[in-house]
């Protein structure tokens, strides 16, 4: 088991690697060099750019460059962020938190509700429940998520019972903690919702889809034939083998989860990692967006992991060979 | 009208009345079994044969009533169990007859164990929902059921998952599954056809000896002639969702009185004589939407000879020998069942 | 013995059925969905307004009026003084209330007829004929005509949809729009599948060192978060490039992420297919690896290509609407729906204008069209569903 784990995570590093030397080949892609805005620009002293230069060898050929920005990351310098005027270690660590926070209940919200409302889907196949359901999951699925988020923040907008965007009100530093935790609970239901709603669809109709397939299974007219209840055959022995291929996506999931949080993080002002990115390309602040991309591939690596650690305790068959 | 196969004196275990069950999917009504009737008595072992497709499997999970119920539907008749009409039972009550009372043991090993859980859990949840037992005591039982099953290394086997163990052994399994609780009836479904022939014997060997040990009644359902000469006291023979004949075993085998039965002997490869080609019966099964009228088995029938009672009138199964102390009565299906009598088999 | 057999024989074979091919049994089944035929007419009836954008938008996309900026959908009536006549408009013009909010005018004195096919802003049919004439809208003079209205001079203008920031109606922008976001999806799905296929098919073919490198580099295409990419390649770009460049960099992008997943089901379908007998009966019959490629593997992943293909195209879809709502995509005076939205992104010019909403509606239908096909298509053609279920 550890020595599957171990070698999980060694598969994760040259694949790292290979993600930032890809962001860094198409960096160097961009005409002009990446202090070319800068030099432009007549506020900036000369001193600055020159000290850039030298920090970043960017006189050297590409290969040095990398070189010598792997070994800056190693020793934790990602850069500076030109935008902030601060270390992009620094940027990304503030808004690291939020991000892995936003997921989090995101991936909550999404099983929690996906997973029962597959199972009934499944159970009570062709009914009006499933019909109901399909349809509601084919218009989750349909609804790009900045769309139903520019509609909820309308809605909010409307009604006014949630606040319309960033993560904390104005007055959260004289909150007691109490108040803070519920502040911050309230700015995370919108954007929770949006990632959600659309994960949710495809989630609950992956579920009812592998339910189905498992309820047709041999092993499960066994189980009725021993005379088990109708609800140990569904949540024991049917549940136990549809969640398997759920867990393998898992991964994929998480990919796809950090991707839409980062569009919603925009929208609705949630100072997360995406919305970094965004600033970040819109800016070309080059080290930053370098930054942020290895940590969302670190993000997924993690994510993967705890995939793999999570499939091979689940399925048997795996950890055997 | 009840089936008579014993004289009344004995005591029927099972008594399947004038069963139909019916599915219904888009092209139309399919059905699958259509008025089957047969009784089996304590200790006894009934066997039920036909080609694929004759609704012997469906018969058998009507017992147990785990006919998938949309698009299935049991359309009429009685299953009697010890005297109570199993179809008019709860959904709570049928559930205390199923692994209980009434066992059965499927066709594919492989596929009739979750995946996920060890084959001693298995069984110990069997073991659980029927009896007022502790873990460990259940647990105790499971390995001597695995024991008594012939499973080598039966403590360590309890831990196996299924896709560690063979075909054979994950057979035993579910033997060893279906006795948890001490049925009074075990419902066979073609028990060793994926199986290898000598793990075939076995299992069947197996089966003999746990009947008599625990006195249950099996009803095996098989296509294969040779596991029916081995195994059963009393033979039914199926065709088209209808029973064809029916009798014990030797009177069956010595002398066959209906022409499918005597197709299926035909087809039979024999060891001792020479042959030139194999003796198949011509054409297929009926679809179970739509039977030939007349008889059903007459487009494909050597006696028929294309005569007009067969195309047009239902033949109904009669006795054409009587029940005796020791034998049950000989039924058959046929117009001209004592000119299949007169029939040569060589076996 | 043997002649009654033949007999027997002959009447059970009597009425054979002609069998279909795999292709038409699922179209047949796809039939039967109801959902999935409307989905296609749906679609059908889009791509068709793409193609006659020109003819049926009133204005060009670009033709601006900043008078009219944020102006609401201009009604159309059909009754004055009490009797049916021709649709009319009337020439509207604005002012501010006391809280800086706009306030709508009509000129009720002078009814402007909406006429059909009137002459109206110059374009190509087809990209090579010169043509003037649109579908409906008013006709420039009558437009324009002096008024004693509220607003001496402001000509009147049919927004049936509502008009943007700059007064630019958004019907005819939707119109002109929909090429970018219609074709967009095509055309990433055109290469995402050559790619796809090649490789995928290369490496299931062929297994060994290449299928393990090969499928490594594709799960590290699929792992990375495809927005992020998405971003980080394109700022590796100049922000100013022309819109054609910025639609085939687009298009390039989202193939360049979307391929990997295809390419690794394609080596999965044809790692299977390429194990079963009827393959290994043609190479064992000395069968080329191109004929049996070609004969054997290509037909059996048809299908499902065809399925995973209709089923990504929303993708492409959503990320140029993304991108461009984002100001990095499709440039103004341009238009696709998703810059389109770039005005929706303000809460606030939302709940003054909801009709700014519209282009993500567009999206919305579009992109369940799509999806509704696709699943039609994967249920029709599931190998599975087609084989008689014995109940």
């Amino acid at each position: 088991m550890w020595a599957y784990i171990v070698r999980r995570l060694l598969i994760g590093v040259p694949l790292l690697l290979a993600m930032a030397f890809v962001t860094f080949l198409f960096i160097q892609l961009a005409p002009g060099d990446v202090l070319a805005q800068y030099r432009e620009n007549p506020s900036i002293p000369q001193e600055l750019i020159q000290q850039y230069e030298a920090r970043f060898h960017l006189k050297d050929p590409v290969v040095v460059q990398f070189g010598y920005w792997l070994w800056n990351l190693a020793h934790g310098d990602l850069g500076d962020s030109f935008v902030r005027k601060a270390p992009v270690a620094q940027v990304i660590r503030e808004r690291l938190w939020n991000t892995v926070l936003l997921s989090l209940t995101s991936l909550l919200f999404t099983w929690l509700v996906a997973l029962p409302l597959g199972i009934f889907a499944a159970v009570h196949q062709y009914s009006w429940g499933d019909k109901v359901f399909s349809v509601l999951a084919f218009l989750g699925m349909s609804l790009p998520t900045f769309f139903s988020a520019l509609l909820l923040l309308y809605l909010v907008s409307l009604l006014g019972w949630l606040p319309l965007g960033g993560m904390v009100s104005a007055n959260f530093e004289s909150l007691s903690f109490a108040a803070k935790v519920l502040d911050v609970a309230k700015h995370l239901i919108i954007p929770t919702l949006v990632i959600g709603a659309s994960a949710v669809a495809g989630l609950q109709r992956l579920t009812r889809g592998n339910m189905l397939e498992v309820l047709r299974q041999q092993y499960i007219v066994t189980a009725r034939a021993k005379g088990l209840p109708e609800h140990r055959v569904i949540y024991h022995h049917a549940l136990r083998n549809a969640i398997n291929p759920l867990i393998t996506i898992f991964g994929y999931e998480f990919s796809a989860l950090l991707s839409g949080a980062a569009l919603t993080e925009n929208i609705v002002s949630w100072p997360g990692l995406g919305a970094l990115m965004l600033e970040a390309v819109q800016a070309q602040d080059i080290y930053l967006v370098m930054g942020d991309m290895l940590m969302a591939g670190l993000l997924l690596i993690l994510g993967n992991l705890i995939a793999d650690i999570l499939l091979a305790y689940a399925d048997p068959t795996i950890s055997a060979s | 009208m009840t089936h008579e196969t014993q004289p009344p004196a004995a005591d029927g275990l099972l008594e399947v009345e004038e069963l139909r069950t019916y599915f219904d999917i888009d092209e139309g009504t399919a059905r699958a079994v259509d008025g089957v009737s047969f009784r089996l008595s304590r200790g006894r072992t009934l066997g039920l044969v036909g080609e694929s497709g004759c609704g012997k499997s469906v018969t058998a999970l009507s017992i147990l009533r785990l006919v998938p119920a949309p698009p299935g539907r049991i359309a009429s008749g009685r299953i009697l169990f010890e005297g109570r009409d199993l179809l008019r039972l709860s959904a709570e009550e049928m559930r205390q007859v199923r692994g209980n009372r009434i066992a059965m043991v499927f066709q594919e090993p492989m596929t009739s164990l979750n995946p996920v859980f060890t084959v001693g859990s298995q069984i110990i949840e069997a073991i659980l929902f029927h009896q007022k037992v502790t873990k460990a005591e259940a647990r105790a039982q499971t390995v001597q059921l695995l024991r008594r099953v012939h499973l080598p290394a039966s403590e360590e086997r309890a831990d196996a998952y299924p896709h560690q163990l063979s075909g054979g052994m994950k057979q035993r399994v579910m033997i060893a599954m279906a006795l948890a609780c001490r049925p009074d009836l075990l419902i066979a479904d073609e028990p060793t056809t994926a199986l290898d022939v000598t793990v075939a014997a076995q299992i069947l060997d197996l089966l003999k000896e746990l009947q008599a040990d625990f006195g249950m009644s099996v009803l095996l359902i098989t296509h294969d002639m040779g596991v029916v000469a081995e195994t059963t006291d009393e033979v039914a023979v199926m065709y088209a969702g209808e029973l064809v004949e029916s009798a014990s075993t030797r009177a069956l085998f010595s002398q066959p009185r209906h022409p499918y039965t005597i197709g299926l002997f035909r087809s039979l490869p024999s060891l001792g004589r020479a042959q030139r080609r194999l003796a198949a019966i011509p054409g297929a099964v009926p679809s179970p939407l739509r039977f030939p009228a007349g008889c059903r088995f007459h487009p494909r029938c050597f006696l028929s000879r294309g005569r007009e009672r067969c195309r047009q009138e239902e033949p109904q199964l009669r006795a054409l020998v009587l029940a005796t102390a020791g034998e049950p009565a000989h039924f058959s299906r046929c117009h001209f069942a004592e000119e299949a009598a007169e029939v040569e088999v060589e076996l | 013995m043997a002649r009654e057999e033949e007999n027997a024989e002959k009447r059970v074979e009597a009425a054979p059925r002609p069998s279909l091919a795999l292709w038409q049994l699922g179209l047949r089944r796809l039939r039967r969905h109801r959902l999935a035929v409307a989905a296609f007419w749906v679609l059908v009836v889009l791509y068709l307004m793409m193609l006659c954008a020109d003819f049926l938008a009133p204005y060009h996309y670009d033709n601006e009026s900043r008078q009219h900026s944020y102006s609401p959908p201009t009604p159309v009536r059909f009754v004055r003084d009490g009797r049916l006549s021709r649709p009319y408009v009337y020439a509207r013009s604005y002012t501010f209330d006391e809280y800086r909010r706009r306030v709508w005018v009509e000129d009720r004195s002078r009814p402007v007829p909406v006429r059909f096919f009137v002459k109206g802003d110059a374009y190509r049919l087809l990209g090579l004929f010169p043509a003037e004439r649109h579908l409906f809208g008013l006709d420039r003079a009558e437009a324009s005509g002096g008024s004693t209205g509220a607003a001496p001079g402001v000509p009147a203008r049919l927004y049936l949809l509502g008009a943007d920031a700059r007064g630019r109606d958004l019907l005819s922008r939707l119109l002109y729009g929909s090429r970018v976001s219609l074709t967009i999806g095509l055309v990433g799905v055109a290469m995402t599948f050559v790619l796809g296929l090649l490789v995928g098919g290369i490496s299931g073919y062929f297994g060994g060192r290449t299928d393990v490198v090969l499928m490594r580099t594709c799960e590290m295409f699929m792992m990375i978060p495809g927005f992020y990419l998405m971003l980080a390649l394109r700022s590796a770009l100049p922000p100013e490039m022309s819109s054609v460049e910025v639609y085939v960099l687009l298009v390039a992008i989202m193939s360049l992420i979307g391929w990997a997943g295809f390419a690794r089901v394609v080596r999965g379908m044809v790692l299977s297919i390429r194990n079963r007998e009827y393959v290994v009966a043609a190479q064992a019959s000395g069968a080329s690896h191109l004929a049996i490629i070609v004969r054997h593997v290509l037909p059996n992943t048809a299908s499902y290509a065809i399925v995973a293909l209709s089923l990504s195209i929303p993708g492409y879809i959503l990320g140029e609407s993304a991108l461009s709502m984002l100001g990095l995509g499709i440039q103004d005076p341009h238009a696709s729906w998703g810059n389109l939205l770039k005005e929706a992104m303000n809460v606030a010019q939302i709940r003054f204008h909801p009709w700014i909403l519209l282009p993500g509606v567009c999206i919305f239908v579009t992109v369940m069209a799509y999806n509704f096909l696709g699943d039609g298509l994967r249920d029709a053609f599931d190998p599975r569903g087609l084989t008689r279920e014995a109940g």
